[in-house]
């Protein structure tokens, strides 16, 4: 379980840079000052990040636990069927 | 009495009580229970009042509404407020009431109260306490009665909201004495295993002692001393309760509580579709921009015909050449006169030395005669050299500038979505001929339009997979 919260937090990290660095990449495009090519890239790359944080966003998986006192009387986190 | 010579009326006799026992009861205040309890329609409201042995019957005029709303029932102990009147057609007395009140319920709101004046004074419910709720919990620490119906709006909102959520749910008594020490172990074990980002203590909508154990001075303080933010989401919007006041973000509903929580994601999807509008529409303004210069470019006849700007000079270059060459012979006939002319006045200011330097004359005379042809041929030479030269510097230039129209041209490409099929996409239109971009913008059995990049084809939607 550790190791499941460490990963949810390396993906909240890395949305949290993809977002950064989309907003960087509008500034840019909306400065002006890049070539046709460079600004191609940049539009390439942010449409990409977007997809993703949106996805991100919205298809992370549903979890639902509950609460229970096991035989031995520990208790645990059981998911919802 | 003793002047009567006769007997009374039977109404005589019920005016005469009727006079003498509201003289006696203009206001009283009883205690009993509700043994019977009839609203009708009019809006007026009929009861018995009772104790251990005795009955007192009662109305109370246009009072329906109070009725409901102190939730009068049949068994519940109550204050009435009010006289004692006789109706005189039948010889009966009724306790006539401009109130009546649960006794529990009065009761119940003075703790309340009370319970609210300590805590307050105590500083639990200071804004300066609050801990900040997250905007994206990770994990939501919801506490309430598993079948409950709190539960199911609270899960059914979030889903609706964003299905990705994660919650821990831990079951627990809402209503009655059992329950402050089940919220309060619950709240303590989230605390404890740091299992969630965020509490939730919620129940649905019920009557004040429904409701009363979200009113427990321990649970308060429980709450108070949570590390963990914790929401209170208890009973419908009117309902207020002491775990709203020491909670960090008190929410009218289960409902409301799961909108709140994720008020935070729902804020991040509207980033980011106002970050693609962005791109694309500078994007957009970009290639039109560069759409314009090239058809302003293309446009230039020194690019449409450059044939014709090429012609123009050589002509030019012919015109001038011509009128060199044509000047060049009067030039040299100019250039004789003269000499004849000092000639003619050096043999007539020096006959002596006539000789001598007449020689002198005849050999530059000759040199003169030599020279002048071959300097016409030099410079016809220069310029036949120019003449060439400049067609070949044309033609780089013109070189030059296609390239950097091809170049152009070529990143324009690049946007042309046609471009992008030749790499083996396609777009998907339906019958209004609008681009299919979501699975969910159509549907089994629809007809489709594919565009590829060398042709197009029907094709027809088998299944749809929403992801």
């Amino acid at each position: 379980m550790e190791e499941n919260k460490k990963k949810e937090e390396k993906q909240e990290i890395k949305f949290e840079e993809a977002l950064a660095r989309l907003e960087a990449i509008v500034a840019q495009l909306e400065n002006g000052g890049l070539s046709l090519e460079e600004s191609m890239a940049q539009f390439e790359e942010g449409m990409r990040l977007n997809k993703l944080c949106q996805a991100k966003l919205k298809e992370a998986e549903q979890k639902i636990e509950r609460l229970v006192r096991k035989d031995d009387g520990s208790l645990s986190w059981e998911q919802k069927g | 009495m003793e002047e009567a010579q006769r007997p009374l009326t039977v109404s005589e006799v019920n005016r005469a009580v009727k006079t003498s026992v509201e003289r006696s009861f203009p206001q009283i205040w009883v205690r009993g229970e509700l043994s019977d309890l009839t609203v009708h329609a009019s809006g007026h409201v009929y009861f018995s009042l009772k104790d251990a042995t005795s009955q007192l019957r009662g109305a109370a005029f246009r009072y329906a509404q109070q009725a409901q709303q102190m939730r009068l029932e049949r068994g519940m102990e109550v204050d009435v407020c009010g006289r004692i009147t006789v109706y005189e057609p039948r010889g009966e007395y009724q306790l006539q009431a401009s109130s009546i009140t649960p006794v529990g319920a009065g009761e119940l709101n003075r703790l309340f109260e009370e319970l609210k004046l300590k805590l307050g004074a105590e500083g639990l419910f200071d804004p300066s306490r609050k801990r900040p709720i997250p905007t994206m919990p990770r994990i939501i620490g919801l506490i309430t009665s598993w079948s409950g119906a709190a539960i199911q709006d609270f899960l059914r909102v979030l889903n609706r909201r964003f299905s990705g959520m994660h919650v821990r749910v831990i079951p627990s008594l809402v209503q009655g004495a059992e329950a402050p020490p089940k919220l309060i172990k619950a709240i303590e074990y989230f605390n404890k295993t740091q299992s969630c980002d965020v509490i939730v203590l919620t129940r649905g909508g019920g009557s004040v002692e429904d409701l009363w154990a979200f009113n427990d001075e321990q649970l308060a303080r429980a709450i108070a001393a949570s590390e963990l933010p914790v929401v209170s989401a208890v009973g419908h919007e009117r309902d207020h309760s002491i775990s709203d006041f020491v909670a960090d973000y008190a929410a009218a509903t289960p409902t409301a509580a799961a909108e709140f929580l994720v008020r935070g994601k729902a804020e991040l999807g509207e980033r980011l579709e106002t970050i693609e509008q962005r791109m694309t529409g500078v994007m957009q303004l970009r290639v039109a921009n560069l759409h314009r210069r090239y058809e302003r470019a293309s446009s230039c006849p020194m690019l449409s015909h450059p044939e014709d700007y090429v012609n123009r000079l050589s002509q030019q270059v012919d015109y001038l050449g011509a009128r060199l060459l044509s000047a060049l012979p009067g030039l040299a006939t100019a250039r004789r006169q003269r000499l004849d002319y000092l000639e003619s006045r050096l043999l007539q200011a020096l006959p002596g030395l006539a000789t001598a330097r007449r020689q002198r004359l005849d050999y530059v005379e000759s040199r003169l005669l030599q020279v002048l042809p071959s300097l016409a041929t030099t410079r016809r030479q220069r310029l036949d050299a120019a003449a060439e030269r400049l067609p070949q510097a044309m033609e780089r230039q013109m070189e030059e500038r296609t390239h950097r129209l091809e170049r152009v041209a070529v990143g324009m490409k690049a946007l042309n979505p046609k471009s992008v099929l030749t790499r083996g996409y396609s777009i998907l239109l339906d019958s209004g001929g609008h681009a299919v971009r979501r699975a969910d913008e159509t549907f089994e059995g629809a007809k489709l339009h594919a565009l590829l990049g060398d042709g197009e084809l029907d094709v027809a939607v088998e299944s749809v997979k929403e992801s």
